[in-house]
């Protein structure tokens, strides 16, 4: 199993985000006044996740989520480009039952634990059309570049460049992930043997020997190091697509009876949770995430399936006891504690909510806030709550504020000075942040 | 009529517990109707349990002094992290300096945290980590959000529920529910 986890991301020139760099703990919880930039640090996440649809050709421009480039980038001036960087670390084990012996006599390692990769990508819109302009993978540990350059891969060891692949047609890093190594469709088989074959989720991904050779071995073992740079690239390809997306309007339109697909992962408009559910559950939620939706409504027999319309659309049902919901009868709390609970069921490694409180109850923000801080997955959750602040430890919160026209973020002290300077002057981490810090 | 439901709403005896987490939470209501339904504690007793609102908040310390005003008793359950001293030290400051308020209040500190109530009502002897003991004695099966689950399993068995009425916190807890108040 491939575990990725998001260590901070930098956004260049998005919306009123010019310079922008954070740091990701395990819950960020974000807030500053209207129009201080917290929807567009969303939304660099969404241009991500927009980015790799494109790859992925289903897509035709990120741009047209904002109508146009104009409006993506900084100060509606085209000639700048956008720049994203995220940076994760990540551990991969060989599956129990498949090569774990081999990979630790081959490695003389058990595991793969990398800690710095950063993924880097600058796009353009300039002109009504989508460009990558640059598109890169950083593995510090190793010291290995990857750059998607020209419909080549260039491969760099301490700046140096030591290889160049071509792969045809593979233009870009996350297309090598998405074209070649399939990480959906494949799975092991004999052929497989004399390839870099790694583990996401119960899929399997390979990546033919051919294509990461004349990497330096002086100084590492060279297959440990081809298994380290696959883990990357299908890190940083899980990290987005699986990277779960939810803005305040997701919930209205998971009501809509939508063409059932195969769905793996939640999109940013949940217009797809009845096929996801039905993919992954076969209709049927899980215990613990109907145990949640009981707590939230405070009632027993909670169930959500999945239903189909005379006309072949999926739709979803709440079922409470022997009395069946349709959607405009299921309440929107419900919706996106669903959403939320299947997120961490699927196991994102990326949770993102534009104004987490909306629609929820105290009473649900607390199941939710306990379920987040008991799985794998980092927050991303956007704020104007001071209720939600209260149930958080000063150095989970990033506070954006704007200077001249610039967003800032500056993340609370870890220190327990704030905690003890809060009982001093007797109000809550809420209170204080919303009314008295300047 | 409403001036009457009032007084009578006064006369009801009321406790409010805070425990640390939801899964808490829901835990101590399934154990709590449990009791009343076989008469350990009584049924008339408004038991209200609600999830600690931020650990270490002035806000915390403001809703137990309001709780003691409206409520007459209140019992804070929290996980000890191996260091329960520590712990009641650290909550006895929530606790209001008026000696009437003061006097309704009570700290129950797990050693560690509430899984140990389930690890001593089913295999008996509790070690350090108990989320992560029980999970190795389910064979992976368990997460937090099953911590209600478990609790029903238990209440639902004589013998468990002996076993976890015996533990020492949970003994405490029902001694408070039952006084009279």
């Amino acid at each position: 199993m491939l575990k990725v986890l998001p260590r901070s991301f930098s956004i260049r020139n998005f919306k009123c985000l010019k310079e922008l760099d954070i740091v990701l703990d395990k819950l960020n919880i974000v807030i500053g006044p209207n129009g201080s930039g917290k929807t567009s640090l969303v939304e660099a996440f969404l241009l991500l996740k927009l980015i790799l649809n494109y790859i992925k050709g289903s897509i035709m421009n990120p741009f047209l989520q904002w109508w146009g480039y104009r409006n993506a980038v900084w100060r509606l001036n085209e000639k700048l480009n956008i720049e994203l960087k995220i940076g994760f670390s990540l551990k991969w084990e060989p599956p129990l039952d498949f090569y774990r012996e081999t990979f630790e006599k081959q490695t003389g390692h058990p595991y793969i634990s990398l800690d710095s990769v950063y993924y880097n990508i600058t796009v353009s819109g300039i002109g009504g059309k989508f460009h990558i302009i640059n598109e890169e993978l950083y593995i510090k540990d190793y010291e290995i570049k990857l750059r998607a350059v020209n419909n080549r891969i260039r491969t760099f060891y301490k700046d140096n460049e030591i290889q160049v692949t071509e792969i045809t047609p593979i233009r870009y890093l996350l297309e090598l992930v998405y074209g070649f190594l399939k990480v959906h469709d494949y799975l092991p088989y004999d052929e497989a043997i004399d390839n870099t074959i790694i583990d996401i989720e119960g899929n399997f991904a390979f990546i033919p020997s051919n294509i990461l050779k004349d990497i330096p071995s002086k100084n590492y073992d060279r297959v440990f190091i081809d298994f380290g740079i696959v883990c990357s690239l299908v890190g940083i390809y899980k990290l987005i697509d699986r990277m779960v997306i939810l803005p305040p309007e997701a919930f209205f339109r998971i009501r809509e009876p939508s063409k059932p697909i195969k769905v793996e992962t939640i999109s940013p408009y949940g217009e797809d949770l009845a096929s996801l559910i039905s993919t992954i559950y076969g209709g049927r939620l899980p215990e613990h995430i109907r145990s949640s939706l009981e707590y939230v409504l405070d009632e027993k027999d909670i169930d959500v399936k999945t239903t189909l319309t005379s006309d072949g659309r999926i739709y979803l049902e709440l079922i409470q006891g022997s009395n069946v919901f349709e959607p405009p009868s299921i309440p929107s709390g419900l919706l996106k504690v669903l959403a939320i609970e299947i997120a961490l069921d699927i196991n994102s490694p990326l949770l993102i909510i534009d104004e987490i409180e909306n629609s929820l109850h105290i009473r649900a923000i607390h199941r939710v806030l306990d379920d987040i801080r008991n799985s794998d997955v980092v927050l991303v959750a956007t704020t104007h709550s001071p209720a939600l602040l209260d149930l958080v430890k000063p150095f989970e919160v990033i506070v954006l504020e704007r200077k001249r026209l610039e967003t800032i973020a500056s993340r609370l002290s870890r220190s327990r000075e704030l905690e003890k300077k809060l009982r001093k002057l007797g109000v809550s981490l809420g209170e204080y942040l919303t009314y008295i810090s300047t | 009529m409403y001036l009457l439901v009032n007084i009578l709403h006064t006369l009801v005896p009321k406790v409010k517990i805070f425990v640390e987490d939801s899964y808490g939470e829901e835990a101590i209501k399934i154990l709590v109707d449990k009791l009343k339904d076989i008469g350990i504690v009584n049924k008339k007793i408004l038991v209200d349990i609600k999830p600690i609102p931020g650990l270490c908040s002035s806000k915390f310390s403001r809703i137990i002094r309001a709780s003691a005003i409206e409520f007459n008793r209140v019992i804070i359950v929290v996980d000890g992290d191996g260091n329960p001293q520590n712990i009641i030290k650290r909550e006895r400051k929530h606790i209001p300096p008026d000696n009437i308020l003061c006097n309704k209040v009570h700290i129950l500190v797990n050693k560690y945290e509430i899984e140990e109530w389930i690890i001593y009502a089913l295999y008996g002897k509790i070690s350090s980590n108990p989320s992560e003991k029980l999970k190795e004695l389910t064979n992976g099966i368990y997460r937090k959000s099953y911590l209600p689950r478990y609790i029903e399993k238990i209440i639902n068995n004589e013998h468990y529920l002996s076993k976890l009425l015996s533990y020492e916190v949970v003994e405490k807890l029902v001694f408070l529910l039952q006084l009279n108040i």
